[in-house]
């Protein structure tokens, strides 16, 4: 028992950066995304023994957490929502039908992540870390919103090529 | 479609900056269009991922290899304006952009773990450019973190709070305050049948540790007020409070848990959380030798 909850815990624990990122693409705002993902944590913690050991736990909390993002866009006034609900249906099915990919991007980010420039992770540091935000890193830099913006997406798209080429490569 | 309008329109998403008439292009640009929806769907996840990696809220496989409930869920609490206050020995521990976390962990008595909200040490993490946890900055003479103390080292980590000089009242109170705006935690979200649990852990080296009680309680407000002016004294009246104590032993190799629960009634604003050790009135006042706090932890949990 002890060692089906230890395991239980290992597997949630894995998984929570790769649960955060899909609710995040189906939920675009990161304060609605981390209400998601305490209630999909919740949901998960109490259904804990109707996961079947061996299964993809990652499929089966995804879709735990796809069911909260749906409660919340219940929820939530028609005017803040991003997607319509037609858009959201084909984002959803299709997110479902890559699930594992993301799960799997989890470790070669970080690989790349150490090849980046220095000054590009100093970026990405800003941003994300507590507090970022694009405004006041332009400002600090002197630089405009739009620039910055851009720079972000380039470093991420570099990031994004460098996993899936890790990935064909067959290695983490 | 042009790749350069989407690639404008996922990144100002991304970065929180998407306008109304360019939400309704992007939803226009997305549906149907399968390429369109893999390459959101692969910023998306790259962009979620480094929130997770930056916000100081992803465990690492060290940390789950050498304690596979402790830091399993961590959570950028941003807006997280918790902040330490010493009410009469004046320390003071500001945190800034606190990167707040949720933790799976066994508590001390190996029962079932709870969604663990925020872990309060007293660890010198530094905020820094990776979104760590910022510094608490300490700045009092009355009360210090430290490493060890005469062969009493901390219950989690490398640092521990000593209490060290007392008020002047005559149940001579040591006491650190936390206080927690209720309002900057976006996942505060208590449902019915929900309560904040708060636990502390206390050791004493004292020679008549006996003498000592420690106590932990939460007190709950309604108003806003100034977050770092909590006094003992202060004139709003609590709209919840809860305490639980215990005599000190006399065993320094083991640490005393407290808890204790509250649940928030509807408008609540702030919560102190206050750690105290009162002695008795016949002892001198002034510095003691070894009075220790440590791992300071505030958690949702079932109500009972």
């Amino acid at each position: 028992m002890e060692d089906e909850r230890d395991e239980f815990v290992q597997l949630l624990t894995a998984s929570q950066p790769a649960i955060y990122a899909c609710i995040l693409s189906l939920v675009p705002n990161r304060a609605l995304a981390q209400d998601v993902l305490q209630e999909t944590n919740l949901t998960l913690w109490r259904k804990a023994n109707q996961f079947i050991p061996g299964s993809s736990f990652f499929a089966w909390a995804s879709r735990i957490a796809r069911y909260h993002v749906l409660e919340l866009r219940r929820k939530q006034r028609r005017d803040l929502l991003i997607f319509d609900e037609e858009l959201f249906d084909e984002l959803a099915a299709r997110q479902a039908a890559r699930v594992e990919d993301v799960h799997q991007f989890t470790e070669p980010l970080r690989r790349c992540l150490d090849r980046l420039p220095k000054q590009h992770r100093e970026l990405l540091a800003e941003r994300y870390g507590p507090g970022g935000a694009v405004s006041k890193i332009a400002q600090a830099r002197g630089q405009t919103v739009g620039a910055i913006s851009q720079m972000l997406y380039r470093i991420r798209e570099a990031l994004l090529n460098c996993v899936a080429q890790r990935l064909q490569e067959g290695g983490s | 479609m042009s790749m350069d309008e989407l690639e404008m329109l996922i990144a100002k998403l991304s970065d929180g900056m998407l306008r109304p008439d360019e939400s309704q292009r992007l939803n226009d640009l997305l549906k149907s269009d399968a390429i369109a929806q893999e390459c959101y769907l692969d910023h998306l996840a790259i962009d979620g991922l480094l929130d997770r990696e930056f916000s100081g809220a992803t465990s690492t496989a060290a940390e789950s290899a050498g304690n596979p409930l402790s830091r399993v869920l961590k959570q950028d609490l941003s807006k997280n304006t918790i902040r330490w206050g010493l009410v009469t020995c004046a320390l003071v521990l500001a945190f800034g952009a606190i990167g707040g976390r949720y933790l799976w962990r066994n508590d001390f008595e190996k029962q079932p773990s709870q969604p663990l909200m925020v872990h309060l040490g007293f660890e010198p993490e530094t905020s820094s450019a990776n979104g760590q946890l910022m510094t608490s900055e300490w700045q009092n003479k009355f009360g210090e973190v430290i490493d060890r103390y005469e062969g009493i080292t901390a219950f989690e980590g490398r640092k521990m709070f000593r209490f060290r000089d007392s008020d002047d009242g005559p149940q001579q109170t040591y006491e650190l305050v936390e206080v927690v705006d209720l309002d900057s935690l976006p996942e505060m979200k208590l449902n019915e049948g929900m309560e904040l649990e708060a636990s502390a852990f206390f050791n004493a080296i004292e020679p008549d540790s006996e003498s000592f009680v420690f106590e932990l309680s939460m007190l709950v407000y309604h108003e806003d007020g100034t977050l770092l002016q909590h006094t003992s004294s202060t004139d709003q009246q609590p709209v919840a409070t809860s305490v639980s104590k215990v005599q000190a032993d006399n065993d320094l190799r083991t640490w005393q848990k407290l808890k204790t629960r509250t649940a928030l009634p509807a408008g609540s604003r702030r919560l102190v959380i206050r750690l105290s050790v009162s002695k008795g009135a016949e002892e001198q006042s002034g510095e003691i030798a070894g009075i220790f706090a440590d791992d300071v932890s505030l958690r949702l949990v079932h109500a009972m």
